[in-house]
C-alpha cells in the first residue's frame, strides 16, 4: 500500500513538473478579448454616462444664450472653449475613477487567466478568450478589484501608436498635402454639384470626384504604406512577433514597437 | 495614414503561413477589407456608400449651418445686424433733427430781422427769445415720442421675430415629416418588391442550385447551371437598381418640390406677420405723430402771440411776420418728416431682409438640410446594418477555415505580421462559393 503511494506521490509530482511551465508561464499564443461595448452598460458606467448627458443638457441653454450674446469671433471661440473645458472636467470627475478601476479588473483577470494581451473583440473574428463577464462580475462586485502582483508577462503580439507614426515629419507632410489636394477637390466637387441638374450628372461628378482622390492617394500615400508595412514587419520579427495590431485595439499587454518603428524612419 | 495601413493590409493573401516563431501557426489572421468586397452582397453595400457620398457632397454647403453652435451664432449676427440698422437710424434721425432745427431758429431770425416792425422796442431779441422756448420744448415733446415710439416699436419687432421664428420652424418640420413619410413609403415598397422578386426566382434557383448539388454533373453543365444562377442573381440585382434608381429621383424631386414649397409657405406667412407687424407700427407712428402734432400747436399759439405780442401787452409782429414764421417752421418740420418716413422705409428693408435671412436660418433650408441629413443617416443605418450582415457571415466562413487549419485564433485589421497564418485566400474561396 505505503509503495503504492509512493508510486501515485511520484506521478503526480511528475506530472505537476511537466505541467507547471504551461500553467504558470502565459500562453503566448491565445489571446483574450474584451467587448468594450457590454462593459459601457454596467450600472456604474450608465449612470455616470447619463449624469455626463445631463450636464451637458444642463449646459445647452447656456451654451445657446452665450452663443448669441457673444460680439466677435474671438468671444464665440472662448464660449466655445469654455464649454468644452467644463464638460471634460465633468468627464474626468465621473468617468477616470471608473476607468482606472476597469484597468485593475482587466490586468486581474488577464493575470488569473495567464493572458499576456487582451485585445478590444471587434478584431477578434475566431477563438480567444472573452473575458468581459469576468471584468464586468469584478467591477459590479463588492469592493474594489486587487490589482495584480506581477507585470504582463511578454506577449507575442505588439502594437504601435498610429498617431505617433503619423507624426514622423515625412509621413505628416505627404498626409497634410494630401488632406489639402481632397479638401479642394471636394469643394470642387459641391461647386459643380450645386449646379448639377440631373442625376446623370451628379453620378459623374462623384466618380471623378472619388476618382482624383484615389489617384492621389495611390500615388502620395502607397510608396509611404508600403515602405511602413515593411519596417513594421521587421520590427516584429527582430523581435519574436507574430502579428502587430493598432494601439487603439489593444486593451491590456501586448508589446510596443512604436519607438523602434519610429527610429527606424530617422 | 493609419487608415490606410489598415485598409492596404499587411501582405498578399496567401494560405501558407509565414511563420518564424514556433507555434506561431496557431495565430491567423485576415483582411477583412478584401473579404468583404468578395461577399454576394458587397455590390449593395457599395451602392450604399456610393449614395451616402453623394448626398453628403451635395449637402456639404458650407453657406448652410451645420449644428446648434453655428445656428446660435448667424442667429447673434443677424441679431447684432438688425440692432446696428436699428441705431443707425434713430442716430441719423437725431442728427437730421437738430440741423433743421437749427436751421428753423436761422431762417425765423433771418424774417424777424428782415421785417421793419420787429426792428424796434428789441421786438427781434423777444421774438428770438420765445422761438428758442419753443424750439426747446418742442425738442422734448418730439424726444419723448420718439423714445416711447422707440420701446414700442422694439417690442413688437421682438414678437414679430418670436412669430417669425415659430412659423418657420412649424412649417419646416412639417416638410421634415412629410419627406420622412415618403422615405419610408418608398423602401417599404422597395422591400417588397425585392421580397416579391426573390419569391418569383426561388423556384428556378432551387432547382438549378439541386442541380448544381449532384456530384456527378459534369463540368461543362455546372458551368452552364453556375451562370444560370449568377444571371438570375444579376437579374434581380439589376431589377432592384434599377428601382433604387427611380425611387431616388422621385425622391430628390419630392424633396426639391417640398423645399420649394415650405420656401413659399414661410415667405408667406412671415410676410403676413411683417405686414401685421408694419400695420401695427404705421398705427403707432400715426397716433404718435398726431399727438405730438397736437401738443405742437398748443404750444404754437403761446409762441404766435408772444410773436405778435410783447409782456407789455402790445403788438410786436404783424400778422404776415407771424405767418412767414409759422410757414418756415412748417416747412422744416416737413422736411424732417420726409426724412423720418424714408430712413424708417429704409429700416423696414433692412429688417425684412435680415427676417428673410432669419427665416432661412431656422426654416425652409434648415428643413431641408435637416431631411437630407436624415435620409443619409438612415442610409448609414441600412449600410451599417447590411454590413454587420456581411460581417457576420465572413466570420462563420473563417471560423470553418481557422478550425480546418487547426488555427486557435484569428484576428483582422493587423498592421504588420511577421508570422502566423494568413486565412484570407481560404476564407475567400469559401465566401466566393456563397454566390453559388
Amino acid at each position: 500500500m505505503s509503495k503504492f503511494r509512493l508510486v501515485l506521490a511520484a506521478l503526480l509530482a511528475a506530472a505537476t513538473i511537466f505541467a507547471a511551465p504551461a500553467a504558470i508561464a502565459a500562453d503566448v499564443f491565445d489571446i483574450g478579448y474584451l467587448d468594450q461595448g457590454a462593459l459601457a452598460s454596467i450600472k456604474q458606467f450608465a449612470d455616470a454616462n447619463r449624469q455626463l448627458a445631463q450636464f451637458k443638457q444642463s449646459l445647452n441653454g447656456q451654451f445657446a444664450a452665450d452663443m448669441r450674446a457673444a460680439h466677435s469671433a474671438a468671444d464665440q471661440q472662448r464660449v466655445e472653449a469654455e464649454f468644452q473645458g467644463k464638460l471634460a472636467a465633468r468627464q474626468r470627475v465621473l468617468l477616470a475613477p471608473l476607468f482606472q478601476k476597469a484597468q485593475i479588473a482587466i490586468a486581474s483577470v488577464a493575470s488569473s487567466r495567464n493572458l499576456s494581451v487582451i485585445v478590444d473583440k471587434r478584431i477578434v473574428v475566431y477563438g480567444g478568450q472573452d473575458i468581459t463577464k469576468n471584468v464586468s462580475d469584478l467591477l459590479a462586485g463588492p469592493g474594489d478589484p486587487v490589482p495584480p502582483v506581477n507585470t504582463p508577462p511578454p506577449s507575442s503580439v505588439g502594437f504601435i501608436d498610429q498617431a505617433q507614426i503619423d507624426s514622423i515629419p515625412k509621413i505628416k507632410s505627404a498626409n497634410d498635402d494630401f488632406v489639402k489636394f481632397r479638401d479642394d477637390q471636394q469643394k470642387a466637387a459641391q461647386d459643380k454639384m450645386t449646379k448639377a441638374k440631373t442625376d446623370a450628372e451628379r453620378r459623374a461628378i462623384l466618380a471623378d470626384f472619388q476618382k482624383a482622390v484615389g489617384d492621389k492617394q495611390e500615388q502620395m500615400m502607397k510608396p509611404l504604406v508600403d515602405q511602413t508595412k515593411s519596417v513594421i514587419s521587421d520590427v516584429a520579427r527582430k523581435k519574436n512577433l507574430i502579428l502587430v495590431i493598432d494601439k487603439g485595439n489593444i486593451i491590456y499587454g501586448g508589446t510596443d514597437v512604436t519607438p523602434d518603428v519610429t527610429s527606424a524612419f530617422k | 495614414m493609419a487608415g490606410l495601413i489598415l485598409a492596404a493590409g499587411c501582405a498578399k493573401t496567401a494560405a501558407p503561413p509565414a511563420a518564424s516563431l514556433p507555434g506561431s501557426e496557431k495565430v491567423g489572421y485576415v483582411h477583412m477589407d478584401v473579404l468583404i468586397k468578395q461577399h454576394p452582397l458587397y455590390s449593395q453595400l457599395a451602392q450604399y456608400d456610393s449614395d451616402i457620398a453623394a448626398m453628403s457632397l451635395r449637402n456639404a454647403d458650407p453657406g448652410v449651418p451645420r449644428n446648434a453652435g453655428d445656428v446660435a451664432r448667424e442667429e447673434g449676427d443677424l441679431r447684432r445686424e438688425l440692432n446696428d440698422a436699428a441705431d443707425k437710424t434713430q442716430k441719423f434721425l437725431r442728427e437730421r433733427q437738430l440741423e433743421y432745427a437749427q436751421k428753423e431758429r436761422a431762417a425765423i431770425q433771418a424774417a424777424l430781422g428782415a421785417a421793419p416792425a420787429a426792428r424796434g422796442a428789441g421786438g427781434g431779441d423777444v421774438a428770438a427769445q420765445v422761438n428758442s422756448t419753443y424750439q426747446s420744448q418742442a425738442q422734448t415733446v418730439s424726444a419723448q415720442a420718439a423714445k416711447n415710439y422707440k420701446a414700442y416699436s422694439q417690442a413688437v419687432i421682438a414678437e414679430d421675430s418670436h412669430a417669425s421664428q415659430a412659423i418657420a420652424k412649424t412649417l419646416a418640420s412639417r416638410a421634415d415629416r412629410s419627406y420622412r413619410g415618403k422615405v419610408e413609403e418608398i423602401q417599404q415598397k422597395e422591400a417588397d418588391y425585392s421580397l416579391k422578386i426573390a419569391t418569383e426566382d426561388s423556384g428556378a434557383r432551387l432547382e438549378l442550385k439541386t442541380k448544381l448539388s449532384n456530384l456527378a454533373l459534369d463540368d461543362a453543365t455546372r458551368e452552364d447551371t453556375k451562370a444560370k444562377l449568377a444571371a438570375i442573381d444579376r437579374k434581380e440585382a439589376d431589377e432592384t437598381a434599377a428601382m433604387r434608381n427611380r425611387d431616388q429621383a422621385t425622391l430628390e424631386a419630392f424633396q426639391a418640390q417640398l423645399r420649394t414649397q415650405t420656401q413659399k409657405q414661410i415667405r408667406t406667412e412671415i410676410e403676413k406677420v411683417h405686414a401685421e407687424t408694419a400695420a401695427k407700427l404705421r398705427s403707432r407712428q400715426n397716433t404718435a405723430r398726431a399727438e405730438v402734432d397736437q401738443k405742437l400747436q398748443s404750444l404754437a399759439p403761446g409762441v404766435a402771440r408772444s410773436l405778435t405780442v410783447g409782456p407789455n401787452g402790445r403788438a410786436t409782429m404783424p400778422p404776415d411776420l407771424r405767418a412767414k414764421v409759422e410757414a418756415i417752421h412748417k416747412q422744416y418740420y416737413a422736411q424732417f418728416q420726409h426724412d423720418y418716413d424714408q430712413s424708417l422705409a429704409q429700416y423696414n428693408k433692412t429688417r425684412d431682409e435680415l427676417s428673410r435671412r432669419f427665416a432661412a436660418l431656422h426654416g425652409a433650408d434648415g428643413g431641408a438640410q435637416r431631411s437630407a441629413l436624415n435620409h443619409i443617416a438612415q442610409l448609414q443605418k441600412q449600410r451599417n446594418a447590411l454590413f454587420d450582415e456581411i460581417v457576420a457571415q465572413i466570420r462563420r466562413e473563417v471560423r470553418t477555415v481557422a478550425l480546418a487549419h487547426g488555427v486557435r485564433v484569428v484576428l483582422t485589421d493587423i498592421v504588420g505580421a511577421a508570422g502566423g497564418v494568413d486565412l484570407t485566400a481560404d476564407a475567400q474561396k469559401d465566401i466566393e462559393s456563397l454566390h453559388e
